[in-house]
């Protein structure tokens, strides 16, 4: 696969609309979008899956009677889930707003922010409030 | 026994039909340590985002829970037992590490939410959580009642 071609599918995957001009200053032909937005698609939804099934089995195996935000960060599903990297924000805000739990340090860990006001801290609706602001002003979530 | 008891006997081997109740439905908005210290319905704790004293170690050691709820007004005591004007709460943990608090009520049982996800219950006495996944009581502690 040449690298332009690579470069599109990646950027395609990662959200980026796949625009005729970006096809054609990599060298490529219109032909090859619907190729491009078709394997993007399939790894969108590839991706959305993997995260589906790991939020089960989070919730299946995470320790229910620890207090300890950490400890259920620290179960396996949920740090696979993190190392899906960046391109998991935008579902697991769609996953706290549908049903809101502790996503807090996994968000934190992949943004580098920390949206939650100090007058806020501990107040777990005023949290997901928060998150789901910060995720609508990033453009994560629709307005 | 319906599902609730089915599935807190086997963490909490020492409860039993008549030693304690449930007290509220499943929620993740607040947990043991919010609900025990600071006595109402928050996150607290020494992680990002959680409600917890700047003044106390952001671990969960228990000489950094006993500077944390001495914020609010706690100092260590001997025992559990009710004393008139006296509100005490009780930290637990399998080792040194705080797993767990509870608070007491004005008749003397306890109050534990279970978790950051599960109910809250009422217990007869500290000794019904012990001995389980949240381990042994590592500290009493006590603080005089506030005037309402």
């Amino acid at each position: 696969m040449g690298s332009n071609l690579q470069s599109l599918i990646q950027n395609a995957v990662a959200g980026e609309p796949v625009s005729p001009a970006a096809v054609s200053s990599g060298g490529l032909s219109e032909s090859e979008i619907p190729a491009i937005a078709s394997i993007a698609a399939e790894a969108t939804a590839q991706r959305e899956r993997r995260f589906e099934l790991l939020v089960i089995e989070w919730k299946v195996q995470r320790n229910g009677y620890s207090s300890d935000p950490l400890e259920l960060a620290m179960c396996i599903p949920y740090q696979k889930i993190i190392a899906m990297g960046p391109e998991v924000v935008p579902l697991i805000l769609r996953e706290l707003e549908k049903q809101p739990d502790h996503w807090f340090w996994a968000l934190n860990m992949l943004t580098d922010s920390n949206p939650i006001a100090p007058g806020h801290r501990g107040d777990f609706s005023k949290m997901v409030e928060d998150w789901l602001r910060w995720g609508r002003e990033n453009g994560f979530l629709p307005i | 026994m319906d599902s609730f008891q089915f599935r807190v006997r086997v963490p909490f081997p020492r409860l039993n039909d008549s030693n304690h109740r449930k007290a509220s439905s499943a929620t993740p908005s607040y947990n043991c340590f919010g609900w025990a210290i600071i006595g109402r319905e928050v996150l607290m704790g020494p992680r990002p985002g959680y409600l917890w004293p700047d003044v106390a170690p952001r671990d969960m050691k228990l000489s950094s829970f006993v500077v944390a709820a001495s914020e609010f007004g706690y100092a260590p005591c001997e025992t559990g037992n009710l004393a008139d004007g006296i509100e005490k709460i009780v930290l637990y943990g399998l080792t040194e590490r705080v797993d767990h608090a509870a608070r007491q009520l004005p008749d003397g049982r306890w109050t534990s939410k279970l978790g950051l996800e599960q109910e809250d219950i009422e217990h007869n006495t500290p000794d019904c959580v012990s001995g389980g996944v949240y381990g042994s009581v590592l500290q009493f502690l006590a603080r005089i009642q506030a005037t309402p």
